[in-house]
């Protein structure tokens, strides 16, 4: 149970990475989600992944770790994999069997939408694992305040997203109390038939949801009583500076957007 | 059948270098009360998830009623494990998952094949062992105060009838009457019904009425592992053990250094309890002791005194 749940926690390396400034990390990240959805040939694919993982390894962070970030998603992508397989039909027909028809450009277009999913979420895993969650929604702050002229206000989608980013682990590591506990009780949900199991799974969701309603509520009220008030002009905890390292960081994903797009 | 820890060590997946158990070998008897303590951080919860296999060693063996837990093996019979195993976790208010008491306090024995009456039924006995009324069946378990919630979540694992039950400092937030009551509880479990109870707990002088063996830890080791007259004997072991010496250990050990006497069982089989009652009858007899020895020395200087104003 622990391995999984390893999404949105940072883990603390000291890393060139660790010490970009989030709104170079942000960016790099659109720009690679970009990239990413724009791969075509078997080449794109290498060299965007052999790039992304040495880059990920630069982090410090063991790349296994990275990869398990992907884990939660594998039965979304092993049902992708196999709708795209049965349902594309270019290139070659390699398989008939009554109504079951395989192409190799099924295959193809399978293998490269899920090698697709797990470069973009192996490497989005970079930002959470890298960067304080309060560094990130400042950094988000920063970037999005060009937004005033629309009277949207950058602050508070920033504090709703730290606060959605600060309670991913706790809520997780609450579900995970719950599911021990019933464990203990006889009902391992590593043990249940499937049937059962999805059973459980929905048992979990009234808890979890009432756990997260309350510390929404303790939250509220321990904000307000040290005075909190949104949008009141506040000091910033970081001072971000954009540094060389950021550029050098940015202009790797510009030349790689450019490497994919152009040649 | 003993329960056996041979070697057991545990490394979390999220930090392997790090062993939150460094090879922990002990052995505790059937129908023992037993105590664990240690400071903050220094593996106990970790310890007590091995008792029902939540957690696996990573290197070692434990060995409980006859089932083997190793790291590889797949356990025979996970279910009946946990069924004779009743592991109350630390925290156990944020434990509670249905969506009333009843339910929550019939989920343990309705997974363990009992009917829905029966299992109803143990779940009022269950709530009346820890002192709640059944008026709170109905109730939802989030609704309830901090310490009725843990109370039900302490009733959860009794009314599976365990025979081993396992506690991770299940008095923390109770208040002193029901914090007696509990410990008073578990004991009468243990001496008649012959259960095993393993209790954490950060207060020693609580449960030292009721110890029969006593575990320490400090950082992910056994410090110190026997009786609590030994546990008395060598209680500087606890400051190394970053822990404070309890109240009665003090009081007795002063009382020995100015009497020059030591605090002694009156039959080898007699439990040093260190209740209140033990110790002013220690105190009562180290100072009489101490009365007799310094009146011979009195009448003695006395009569030294007199044959010389002769
Ligand atoms: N889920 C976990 N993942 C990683 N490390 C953990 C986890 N739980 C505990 N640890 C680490 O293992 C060590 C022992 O923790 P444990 O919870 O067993 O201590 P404890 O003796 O129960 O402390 P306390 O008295 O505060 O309850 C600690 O250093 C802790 O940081
Ligand atoms: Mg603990």
């Amino acid at each position: 149970m622990q391995q999984k749940f390893i999404f949105g926690r940072v883990i603390e390396t000291g890393s060139w990475v660790h010490q970009l400034d989030p709104r170079s990390k942000m960016t790099a990240m659109a720009l690679f989600a970009v990239i990413v959805v724009m791969l075509q040939s078997l080449t794109d694919f290498i060299v965007v992944t052999a790039t992304s993982q040495i880059v990920l390894y630069s982090t410090r962070i063991k790349l296994t770790t990275y990869w398990r970030a992907v884990r939660p998603l594998k039965y979304l992508m092993l049902f992708i994999f196999l709708f795209q397989i049965f349902l594309e039909s270019g290139g070659e027909l390699l398989v008939s069997w009554g109504p079951i028809q395989i192409y190799s450009g099924g295959i193809l277009t399978a293998v490269f939408t899920v090698w697709r999913m797990f470069l973009f979420v192996s490497f989005t895993a970079l930002l959470t694992f890298t960067t304080a969650p309060a560094k990130l929604t400042q950094g988000l702050e920063d970037i999005l305040k060009p937004l005033s002229i629309f009277r949207i206000s950058a602050q508070k989608i920033a504090l709703m997203l730290t606060i959605a980013l600060r309670f991913i682990p706790t809520i997780l590591e609450e579900t995970q109390r719950i599911v021990k506990a019933q464990a203990s009780r006889g009902a391992d949900l590593k043990e249940l038939p499937w049937k059962d199991k999805a059973k459980t799974m929905i048992a979990l969701l009234v808890p979890v949801t009432v756990c997260a309603f309350r510390r929404a509520e303790d939250l509220v009220n321990s904000m307000e009583s040290r005075g909190y008030q949104l949008d009141a002009p506040r000091s910033k905890y970081f001072i971000l500076t954009w540094q060389k390292q950021d550029t050098l960081f940015l202009s790797i994903f510009v030349l790689l957007g450019i490497l994919v797009f152009f040649i | 059948m003993p329960i056996v820890f041979s070697e057991v060590s545990h490394a979390y997946p999220t930090d392997p270098s790090y062993l939150a158990l460094d090879r922990i070998q002990f052995q505790i008897q059937e129908g023992q009360f037993v105590g664990i303590i240690g400071p903050t951080g220094s593996g106990k919860s970790t310890l007590l998830q091995h008792f029902n296999a939540i957690l696996r060693p990573t290197s070692g063996r434990v060995q409980i009623l006859d089932f083997q837990i190793t790291p590889g093996e797949k356990i025979h019979d996970v279910k009946k494990l946990r069924q004779r195993i009743g592991l109350v976790f630390q925290f156990p208010e944020q434990q509670l998952f249905a969506e009333t008491v009843e339910q929550d306090l019939c989920f343990g024995p309705l997974n363990f094949g009992a009917t829905t009456d029966e299992a109803k039924a143990l779940a009022v006995s269950a709530l009346e062992l820890v002192g709640l009324g059944t008026d709170l069946l109905d109730r939802s378990p989030f609704q309830l105060s901090g310490g009725q919630m843990r109370k039900v979540a302490i009733a959860s694992v009794l009314a599976m009838n365990p025979d081993v039950l396992v506690l991770d400092e299940p008095t923390a937030t109770l208040d002193p009457k029901s914090r007696a009551d509990f410990l008073e509880l578990l004991h009468k479990l243990c001496k008649q019904q012959n259960k095993t109870v393993i209790v954490v707990t950060h207060r020693l002088d609580e449960v030292l009425p009721y110890t029969d063996h006593l575990l320490v830890m400090h950082e992910g080791r056994i410090g110190f592992e026997g009786s609590n007259m030994e546990l008395f004997q060598q209680a500087e072991m606890l400051k190394k053990c970053k822990m404070a010496i309890p109240k009665p250990f003090q009081i007795l050990r002063t009382c020995e250094l100015i009497t020059h006497q030591a605090v002694a069982l009156s039959t080898p089989n007699e439990r040093a309890t260190f209740s209140i009652e033990w110790v002013a009858h220690q105190i009562d007899r180290m100072m009489t002791a101490w009365y007799t020895s310094v009146e011979g020395e009195v009448s003695h200087a006395a009569k030294v005194h007199l044959r010389q104003s002769d």
